[in-house]
């Protein structure tokens, strides 16, 4: 009697075991969305000059994206933030933060105008206030390069309303997330 | 020593050791999650995973409602698991600010995959949280215990476990386990003459950390009213469990980078619990369920006298 019932106890327990194991599956691929804040650049204006840039950086695969992570379908952009530094009575026409795999092959991805002090405060896409126009090919572009690891250049340029003074610089700041697995 | 006697110390002795080994652990999923949020975004996400470890912890000491008059000794081995309803799966996330819609529902770390949210009105710009991590019907744990009883009519027991014995937490999910427990269960019923029922109260401490990101510590303490009918022993009655989650990681958010040190709060719940036993001498087998905001249930298998 004792037997039996130790027997069908321990088979019990072994089938409950099994059946909480079998309910426990961790998700594969588990994806999670990683923040990818250094895609910020800082772009100086030349004294006297009606025009700025074209200014370009080169974010590298490492420089945006941890390589303990394997890149897993693309990503979002969050926002794009422009903020002018210096004081100017100016205003800026046909800004434009330009993205793309190399200095000759790039897209508009964000463009932007308005009076200079406007922007010394940061302007976003977020903010929606009308400062900032966003082109969504180009954003198919950027989440097809981070998908691929490549380079992504970034290419920033402008023109001023009258010449600018010294002590003046744009900063471009990209907000995005890559789709990644652990 | 008898030779049976030695047997019975051998097997405790090669059961503890097999439990207690346990393998090196690297990066996890849990800490890539967690990185991506920042303090004020992170609660939606991992609160399930506190209410789910709150309520499996609570249970699982209690063999039986009496406590044994004469010294006793043993080793256990339990598992405990929660069960994880629909509620425990999704939450309503903040989006970044300036974000609309300015909510989305997004799973919780028991969620499954997440879908990315678009923005309303500006085409181009999208935002996703992290897939749940686990995909679970149940959310299981488990440890080795160590029972002294017939302290004047009070049963200690020590709960203590590592990853390596927790075979279902794999290293790239979660961290490094540490888990501790201690649950005191003291009869009531050896002070009233002719009590035809075994009356006691108890009460645990647990704490359970992930690395050094996730520490968590919880408290229960009820009253238990049970009988024995020959082998078989039965049991039920009130448990109540709460406990607090601090989470200590580096945040990537851009809304809010850096250091975050949080606390997450496990209300306190009162929940129903009832038990039974199955008493073979050497061997005794023991479940454990209690019902409430989550239901979790524990069985285990008691080796010693």
């Amino acid at each position: 009697m004792r037997a039996r019932l130790t027997k069908t106890a321990l088979v019990a327990l072994v089938a409950l075991t099994g059946l909480a194991a079998s309910c426990f599956e961790i998700t594969d691929p588990f994806v999670v969305a990683v923040n990818v804040n250094d895609i910020r650049n800082t772009y100086n204006v030349t004294p006297g000059t009606t025009s700025f840039g074209l200014g370009c950086v080169t974010k590298n695969p490492g420089d945006y994206i941890d390589p303990n992570f394997e890149v897993s379908g693309g990503g979002q952009l969050v926002d794009v933030i422009v903020e002018a530094n210096g004081t100017f009575g100016g205003n800026i026409l046909n800004g434009q933060v330009g993205i793309g795999s190399a200095t000759n092959a790039q897209i508009p991805l964000v463009t932007y105008s308005g009076p200079w002090s406007a922007f010394n405060a940061p302007q976003s896409l977020l903010q929606d206030n009308g400062t900032l126009t966003l082109n969504p090919t180009a954003v198919t572009t950027m989440m097809n390069l981070i998908q691929n690891r490549q380079p992504i250049v970034i290419c920033h340029g402008g023109v001023l309303s009258q010449p600018a003074v010294a002590g003046m610089s744009i900063d471009v700041t990209i907000l995005a997330q890559v789709n990644a697995t652990p | 020593m008898t030779s049976g006697s030695a047997r019975r110390v051998a097997a405790i002795v090669g059961v503890t050791i097999a439990i207690v080994a346990a393998p090196a652990r690297g990066q996890s999923g849990l800490e890539s999650a967690l990185e991506q949020y920042s303090g004020a975004r992170i609660q939606g996400y991992i609160q399930p995973l506190a209410d789910a470890l709150v309520a499996n912890l609570s249970i699982g000491y209690i063999n039986s409602a009496s406590s044994p008059r004469k010294f006793s000794f043993s080793l256990e081995a339990v598992a405990m698991t929660a069960a994880i309803d629909e509620s425990l799966r999704m939450y309503t996330a903040n989006t970044p600010d300036g974000f609309q819609p300015a909510t989305h529902k997004t799973p919780t770390i028991f969620g499954g995959p997440a879908q990315p949210v678009q923005h309303s009105t500006i085409p181009g710009l999208s935002w996703r949280g992290a897939d749940g991590l686990v995909d679970a019907e149940y959310f299981p744990t488990a440890a080795p215990q160590l029972r002294l009883g017939g302290l004047l009519g009070t049963e200690l027991v020590i709960r203590y476990a590592s990853s390596g014995m927790v075979p279902f937490l794999e290293d790239e999910d979660f961290p490094d386990l540490t888990l501790f427990g201690i649950g005191v269960q003291h009869s009531i019923s050896q002070y009233i003459i002719g009590m035809p029922l075994d009356i006691s109260i108890g009460g645990s401490f647990n704490s359970l950390k992930f690395g050094d990101i996730v520490d968590l510590s919880s408290t229960s303490f009820g009253v238990n009213v049970g009988r024995s009918f020959g082998l078989f022993g039965v049991s039920g009655g009130l448990v109540s469990d709460g406990g607090t989650m601090n989470l200590t990681y580096t945040s990537s958010d851009p809304g809010a980078p850096g250091s975050v040190d949080v606390d997450l709060d496990v209300d306190r719940s009162l929940r129903f619990r009832a038990g039974a036993a199955l008493n073979l001498g050497f061997i005794r087998f023991f479940g454990d369920a209690a019902f409430g905001n989550i239901t979790s249930y524990a069985a285990g298998l008691r080796f010693g006298f």
